[in-house]
């Protein structure tokens, strides 16, 4: 699915504003990545667009396939195929993960139909087995207890599960060590497809080397400031943000 | 206040849940005779900063946790309350000290102003005789914006009784910290009453208490949040040594619509003899959602680890245990100073 | 949201239908010497029971209701608007279809039969005031175990029975056993022999049929050296607009290395006042677990007790209390530690929705000459709405400095940032919310054995539909 954002606005509830007019076009079927220094609004962005409640939008469109995102409840947004890879994923005491995916797919599913329990199982255990995740993590509580690492591997689970047409990964990165970092690298790229498109917000040219992006954007002060090909990645590596603030004096 | 209108407030009864194992049956009765013949004791206010003023003034009706009659009968003893007042802005870099000496049977009522976005440290100190009994009614109001750290010390000389009500009002962006400590009673009752009116008013109420022989201390109090916005925090430690009995009752209570409230209670007891007996009732009263409240208490014997640890380093026991006993209390007055 | 099925027929697990009255036996309103008369000829008991029943009746009218620290809602009850005593007159039967046909459909509909043949060992169906049905597997009588109601119980096993009626909970202990003592009927009487142990639970269904009915089931269960059972009950009524009331006196003795486990889930409709006295007697390395659900009723006021008698016994209290709208559950838990190295655990939890009220109350008690004890309590509530209110009273006294007590209390509602993230996966906020409230409550439902965790969810996930979905 395509993503289109133009001139969005958003702010926190105290008036204070966070992003200040980002543009974006991602076209179904490609990978873009967004770089850019510490508080610069792109966890933000990621939030705003699934429709977190501590935001308020204040100008701007966000559509996905035509489709306006922002009218849309947080929960909506999730089924027509928006995904979103928290960067930091909340626990879900006693809610086992095994059942909270269930639910999750269920709820796309058309009113009265009722999931295949064997099958769905079976499905699970090959993902995880896929991820290198032990399957009695299946049994315990969604992230309750889970190491960072062992939290994000949860969410590219999840994303993997309930097939998105649109993911944001939000630092996805953190917190996995190289063999992590290359199986959950191999779990998105086996997803990519003509039909999904993906958001890969990260600090580190690392993660860019595995998933290897179409297009790169520098966020800055709550917008895109400048996007290109993959060799912007090799130019942060190597400078830094530092040219930004050349940029604002 | 008329003898009649006494006598319609009954004291405290068993069926008081305020006074739960504080033996009403027994207390009340003898409190309320002592009350009935006590002389008001009196305040020296000559060595007063600039801004800082101690007054005559009515002494008012305070709100109590379960001894509304025995404040009512002090009440009626008393002709005048004193007023401090501290003007608004004041910023006192020395603390300010109130001392009193009670003999026999006296009551006392203070009244505390602290102005608008004044900085206070208020240390309050009452010397108890032998055979004293005394019952001091104190409110304390903060003005928006006030600071006020402030030490309540009752010293006893053992064989001395005394019923404290402390009453604290906060506006909106007000800090409050208070520490009471109470030493050498045969029986002591505190009931202080927190009321959180404004938003942003914060409080932390501390109080660390060593109790030995057959000294019975019986602390109670209500953190009131009737403001949205508001943080309020409690400590009580309690050392309970030979025959001595601690009773700590604490309610948290939120009223309608005082969402944001944040609060806290514990009561911790470190129990050294077999002989020493601890009562703990910490309460939630929560009539609002979206509140952080929990509480906590435990009551245990010294860590036998730490014992040993410190035995084996050629501590004699006595020793250890006084050593152990003073950190387990120590922490309080840290977190006062910290404040 | 369990990952097995359930291994029963589906159930009418709220219960709210009724049948006509068709009662023998009806001893009309208020609790007179009459009244107990009435009961005693009908049951046909001997005059020492009367005289007992009689004495508890002037305990009873001598004693106030503890409105100094009671849900105040309990001063509307109106005693004299109870009927005390409703029966069909026909003696329980051992097979269901010697049972009268509306009670036989009632309890088919509430699924009992079906438990019964699927993991039950033995049955006691109450309706109104008397036992319709009550029936043990035949292996069970032959090793010894008795499963007889109070009135078979005091004469028929008088001497296993009469020495601990009324000596866990005695007759004036506070109002409401009084009450019971005046009025019991129906119930079970349970003796498990020395070193034997029930595989399967004991269960008991309390129906109320009928308006205004007044239910005093009394239940004691004994369990001799080294014996074990798992004993269930359940209840439901209809609703109707006047009150009913429901108040049992259970007592439990484990003697020396005894094992009791007691399942309560409570649905009772709104306008039943549930006033239960629960309390075991453990002794030397015995064990009691008092596992509670209160789900329904308008008030209940109920806390489970151990009194832990022997050294090195175990107590143990696992509690779920849901409050809607209008509904007041002030339940908790009772721990008194009598005898040295004794160990107590209590779990509560409560949710309150809309305006609903829940509260824990609890005391724990070290006693002079018990060292050596430990007790841990965790209570959590769950607030839903602006308007949910919870409360917390426990009370905590420990003498001597050889004993370590600890007790934690929580209040929290559902985290924003949690319902935020299962909304981003695709669920309403009513299915998020309901997961999360599953969730919260989750590893206590654990406790429940399986037949009754998957009931308990179901009825969670209705409530939870009705409440915010």
């Amino acid at each position: 699915m395509s993503l289109v954002i133009k001139n969005l606005h958003a702010s926190l509830k105290d008036g204070h504003e966070i992003l200040s007019g980002v543009n974006l076009e991602l076209p179904s079927g490609q990978v873009h990545a967004i770089m850019g220094p510490n508080g610069s609004g792109k966890s933000t962005l990621s939030k705003v667009l699934c429709g977190h409640p501590d935001y308020i939008v204040t100008a701007g469109s966000a559509e996905l396939d035509g489709q306006d995102l922002l009218s849309m409840t947080p929960d909506a947004r999730g089924r027509a195929g928006l995904f979103l890879a928290f960067q930091y994923p909340v626990e879900v005491p006693g809610v086992t993960n095994a059942n909270f995916l269930r639910a999750a797919l269920k709820a796309r599913m058309p009113g009265g139909e009722e999931l295949d329990a064997v099958a769905y199982y079976k499905r699970l255990r090959t993902v995880m087995k896929d991820l290198n995740m032990d399957t009695k993590f299946s049994s315990r509580a969604v992230n309750e207890g889970f190491s960072g690492g062992e939290k994000k591997r949860n969410e590219v689970l999840q994303m993997l599960m309930l097939e998105p047409l649109c993911a944001i990964l939000d630092e996805t990165d953190s917190g996995l060590d190289v063999d992590a970092l290359r199986i959950v690298s191999q779990g998105v790229n086996s997803m990519r497809a003509p039909f999904r498109s993906f958001l890969v917000i990260t600090h580190y040219k690392r993660l860019l080397d595995y998933i290897v992006p179409d297009v790169v954007h520098i966020f800055h002060r709550g917008r895109i400031e400048r996007s290109g090909g993959r060799e912007l990645v090799g130019y942060i590596e190597e400078h830094g943000f530092d040219f930004l603030k050349e940029e604002d004096a | 206040m008329h003898a009649s209108d006494i006598e319609s407030v009954s004291l405290p009864t068993r069926l008081n849940e305020d006074w739960r194992f504080g033996q009403p049956h027994i207390r009340a009765p003898q409190l309320a005779e002592l009350i009935d013949r006590a002389r008001q004791l009196d305040m020296d206010g000559s060595a007063l900063p600039d801004g800082v003023q101690l007054e005559e003034c009515t002494a008012d009706v305070l709100p109590t946790v379960g001894s509304d009659a025995l404040m009512q009968r002090a009440l009626a003893r008393l002709k005048r309350g004193h007023c401090l007042k501290i003007a608004d802005g004041s910023h006192l870099p020395q603390p300010i000290v109130l001392r009193s000496e009670a003999h026999g049977a006296q009551v006392q009522y203070l009244r505390v102003v602290v102005g608008a976005g004044t900085q206070l440290h208020l240390i309050e100190e009452h010397a108890h005789n032998e055979n004293s009994m005394l019952v001091c009614l104190r409110h304390y109001e903060l003005l928006p914006g006030a600071t006020l750290r402030l030490e309540q010390r009752e010293n006893g000389s053992g064989c001395s009784h005394t019923l404290c009500v402390t009453s604290c009002s906060c506006a909106s962006d007000t800090r409050l910290c208070l520490l009471s400590t109470h030493s050498d009673f045969t029986w002591a009752r505190h009931e202080s009453t927190l009321n959180l009116t404004a938003p942003r008013a914060e409080a932390l109420l501390l109080s660390a208490n060593r109790l030995r022989g057959k000294q019975c201390l019986d602390m109670r109090s209500l953190q009131l949040h009737s403001s949205p916005e508001c943080k309020s925090r409690l400590l009580c430690k309690n050392v309970a040594d030979e025959q001595s009995t601690a009773i700590f009752g604490g309610n948290i209570r939120v009223q309608p619509r005082s969402h944001n409230t944040d609060a806290y209670l514990s009561n911790l007891n470190l129990l050294l003899s077999p002989h020493a007996t601890v009562h703990s009732l910490p309460m939630l009263e929560i009539l609002a959602d979206r509140v952080r409240c929990s509480h906590g208490a435990a009551s245990a014997p010294l860590d036998a680890e730490q014992l040993f640890y410190l035995l084996s380093r050629g501590i004699n026991l006595a020793d250890a245990r006084a050593i152990l006993s003073e950190a387990f209390l120590a922490d309080v007055r840290l977190q006062f100073e910290q404040f | 949201m369990s990952d097995k099925l359930p291994t029963v027929p589906p159930q009418d697990v709220r219960g709210d239908f009724s049948f006509p009255e068709q009662h023998a036996y009806d001893a009309g309103y208020g609790l007179t010497e009459n009244t107990i008369d009435y009961i005693c000829d009908a049951k046909g008991e001997p005059d020492w029971l009367r005289n007992f029943r009689k004495t508890a009746l002037d305990k009873f009218r001598k004693m106030p209701q503890p409105l100094h620290w009671a849900p105040q809602e309990i001063a509307a009850l109106d005693f004299d608007k109870i009927r005390y005593y409703l029966a069909q007159g026909i003696p329980a039967r051992k097979s269901w279809d010697d049972v009268p046909d509306d009670v036989k459909r009632t309890f088919e509909r509430l699924g009992v039969p079906e438990q019964e043949r699927a993991f039950l060992a033995g049955v006691d169906a109450q309706y109104d005031s008397e036992t319709a049905y009550k029936n043990m597997r035949e292996e069970l009588s032959k090793k010894g175990v008795i499963f007889v109601n109070p009135t078979e119980g005091l004469s028929e096993f008088e001497s296993v029975f009469r020495p601990w009626f009324g000596k866990v909970i005695p007759m004036g202990d506070n109002k409401y056993s009084a009450l019971n003592n005046a009025a019991f009927s129906g119930g079970s009487f349970i003796y498990v022999p020395k070193g034997v142990k029930l595989a399967q639970p004991l269960q008991a269904y309390f129906r109320i049929n009928s308006e205004s009915i007044g239910q005093f089931e009394r239940t004691l269960i004994i369990a001799d050296e080294g014996a074990e059972l798992m004993y269930m009950e359940g209840c439901t009524a209809p609703k109707y607009d006047s009150a009913t009331l429901h108040s049992g006196v259970v007592e439990l003795v484990a003697l020396p290395g005894a094992k009791i486990q007691y399942v309560t889930v409570q649905n009772w409709a709104t306008n039943v006042y549930n006033l239960v006295i629960q309390r075991g007697l453990a002794m030397q390395n015995a064990e009691i677990r008092w596992i509670d659900c209160n789900i329904g009723s308008g008030v209940t006021m109920k806390y489970p007790a151990v009194i832990l008698q022997g050294r090195k016994a175990r107590g143990e209290v696992v509690s779920i209390s849901i409050a809607r709208d209008g509904q007041v559950q002030d339940t908790g838990a009772r721990m008194i530690h009598a005898a040295p190295e004794t160990t107590s655990n209590i779990v509560a939890k409560s949710i309150s929705i809309g305006r609903g009220r829940a509260s824990y109350r609890g005391e724990v008690r070290v006693q002079p000459g018990a060292a050596g004890c430990r007790n841990h309590t965790e209570c959590d509530a769950l607030l839903l709405h602006a308007e949910s209110r919870t409360d917390t009273y426990p009370a905590i006294s420990v003498h001597g400095d050889s004993s370590g007590v600890q007790h934690e209390a929580s209040v929290s509602q559902v985290d924003e940032e949690m319902l935020f993230y299962m909304q981003q996966r695709g669920l309403t906020r009513a299915q998020a919310m309901s997961l999360a409230v599953n969730g919260f409550i989750n590893s206590l439902v654990n406790e429940f054995p399986m037949e009754y965790s998957v009931e308990l969810r179901r009825l969670i996930d209705m409530e939870m539909e009705d409440s915010i979905g």
